[in-house]
């Protein structure tokens, strides 16, 4: 509903403008891919995720429809400070249905202040706020084991503050809000794959979870000059998952020890869907670290990403990762190549599974962008997933073996 | 040869290049009697500072997409080839921080920053007439 009223406030904004003063742009990305080597996954097939917002993953079959998308901007001055944007994105892996993804007010306050409110991109990791800008980067994708987050965006507010010191630009932020997805995949994503953490009580009803994040707080500052781009980031959340259940009642109704009757029982006393309950592995505070940032030199640009997330969860999940990469800038071609790790270290004893290290996997990416013209971009991929989890005395939570993936797609920019 | 002396050649091959092409100015309204620096230029020209050094909000004009000129002021001015700058301006446009240069041919470049003293601009040296001012070369 919020959501709708927000679209629908734009679009009438949007509408009430002068057509001098509206102003449509947009993005998007034709994508396909294929498994072309692995081992097989718990699921019973050889897999590469690369989306774990839409739960987006390549088996080895050619798949156009996971990662391709269209996005439409329409940004309406609505008076010289005063700015609409929204943003509408249609997605293969979520069946084209469009959403919008980002719908905010922005107000210049000052000559390097503005207020943002309404939905935007989290900025998380350092390509956080434009992931789905496949135009904006050399690879088809940020890294997939980083970017694996099931909120992306949140509704709430932004001020964002510039200073000019000598050459630096220093860019100031701080943001708070609230995010809710419903009917995300992740239920049963992980119940396949055999990564069940709901608490026990009830029978589990549906294939999809809700995830809130509440309570969302956070800073950025990006240092930036010519040649130099650093952005440090922080947030903290409570990441909170529900999903429905239903019990089975039984009654015994002559006394006689033995079951005359089974009621299936899904919603509560005033008619709402039963939830599952809290518990410490779906209700928990998490706060996030970053550092990341682009070194660009004469033929080449260096970029780099640094996170840390801690989950303040039953096994008390730490999740240190990085991401390196080194991009050649021709003219038309830009080659590269990059290296992603992620990690997951337990440091509390949950029910007795005791703390080590748990998960840890590697992308190795190598890949060619080949510019056409100035709004298009052909890029092919080759990325290469190791499960380094699988070993003693670890605990191996990998969900998905070794693969390695071919890709191929098309981004432009209009 | 050794590595002081290559570098000695290549640094007076770039400035003999630089002098026989320095053909793409920056210009402002003759009116506009400020110095901007290249430093500023690049800021205004990235969008990362809006105002002139005075403090007067600048409108940054360019010349149309795939102009010669234009790509040769953005690889010399702003060290980016055209593709990296569009993509640069995709993630600032797509980000919400601010839009790319209004996008214009050389006789409206000409008119546009005549007129108004808070425009900058680019365009071909041999076409700079009195009613600018030129504050660079490339």
């Amino acid at each position: 509903m919020l959501r709708f009223l927000l679209a629908f406030m734009l679009a009438w904004s949007c509408a009430s403008v002068a057509n001098d003063r509206l102003h449509i742009s947009g993005y998007g990305s034709i994508v396909g891919g294929k498994v072309i080597s692995g081992d097989v996954d718990p699921s019973g097939e050889k897999e590469f995720q690369v989306d774990f917002y839409d739960y987006a993953f390549y088996t080895e079959e050619f798949d156009f429809e996971q990662e391709s998308m269209v996005a439409v901007q329409m940004r309406a001055e609505v008076s010289d400070k005063l700015n609409a944007t929204i943003q509408l994105v249609a997605k293969g892996a979520d069946g084209w249905s469009p959403d919008v993804d980002w719908a905010y007010l922005s107000y210049q306050t000052s000559a390097d202040g503005s207020l943002m409110v309404g939905r935007r991109m989290l900025p998380m990791y350092y390509f956080s706020e434009y992931m789905e800008v496949g135009y904006a980067y050399p690879w088809i994708r940020p890294p997939a084991n980083l970017y694996w987050w099931e909120i992306t965006q949140f509704n709430g507010l932004t001020y964002l503050h510039a200073f000019h010191v000598g050459d630096w630009t220093i860019n100031a932020s701080v943001f708070g809000g609230r995010e809710t997805q419903r009917d995300i995949k992740s239920h049963d994503f992980w119940r396949n794959r055999g990564g069940y953490y709901f608490p026990p009580e009830g029978n589990y009803l549906s294939g999809t979870a809700d995830v809130t994040w509440s309570k969302i707080l956070g800073t950025n500052i990006a240092f930036s000059n010519d040649w130099i781009d650093i952005r440090a980031s922080y947030f903290s959340t409570h990441y909170n998952t529900t999903s429905d259940i239903f019990f089975i009642d039984e009654f015994d109704l002559n006394n006689d020890g033995v079951i005359d009757q089974r009621i299936e029982r899904r919603t509560n006393p005033d008619g709402t869907s039963i939830r599952s309950g809290d518990w410490p592995l779906t209700d928990f505070d998490l706060n996030f670290y970053g550092l990341g940032g682009s070194l660009t030199f004469e033929y080449v640009t260096f970029l780099f990403d640094y996170n840390y997330v801690v989950y303040d969860d039953g096994y008390g999940s730490e999740f240190p990762t990085y991401y390196l990469s080194l991009v050649y800038n021709h003219d038309i071609w830009q080659p590269y190549v990059g290296v992603s790790s992620a990690k997951l270290e337990l440091t509390k004893d949950w029910q007795g599974f005791g703390v080590g290290e748990a998960e840890e996997h590697q992308i190795l990416t190598l890949g060619l962008r080949y510019n056409l013209g100035n709004n298009a971009a052909v890029k092919v991929e080759y990325n290469n997933f190791s499960d380094k989890g699988d070993r003693l005395p670890w605990y191996d939570f990998s969900y998905h073996n070794d693969a390695s993936l071919l890709s191929i797609g098309v981004d432009f920019v209009f | 040869m050794n590595h002081s002396q290559l570098k000695v050649c290549l640094f007076s091959l770039s400035v003999l290049s630089c002098s026989l092409y320095a053909e793409v100015a920056v210009i402002v309204s003759a009116a506009n009697q400020q110095a901007i620096s290249d430093a500023e230029i690049k800021n205004l020209f990235t969008g990362k500072q809006k105002s002139f050094p005075d403090g007067n909000p600048a409108i940054v004009l360019t010349l149309l997409g795939g102009d010669p000129k234009q790509s040769e002021f953005n690889q010399k001015a702003l060290g980016r080839t055209d593709a990296q700058l569009k993509a640069y301006w995709s993630k600032v446009m797509f980000t919400g921080k601010g839009n790319p240069p209004k996008e214009v041919s050389a006789e409206e470049m000409l008119k546009l920053v005549a007129d108004n003293p808070s425009t900058i601009g680019v365009i071909d040296l041999s076409q700079v007439n009195n009613n600018v001012r030129v504050i660079a070369k490339y």
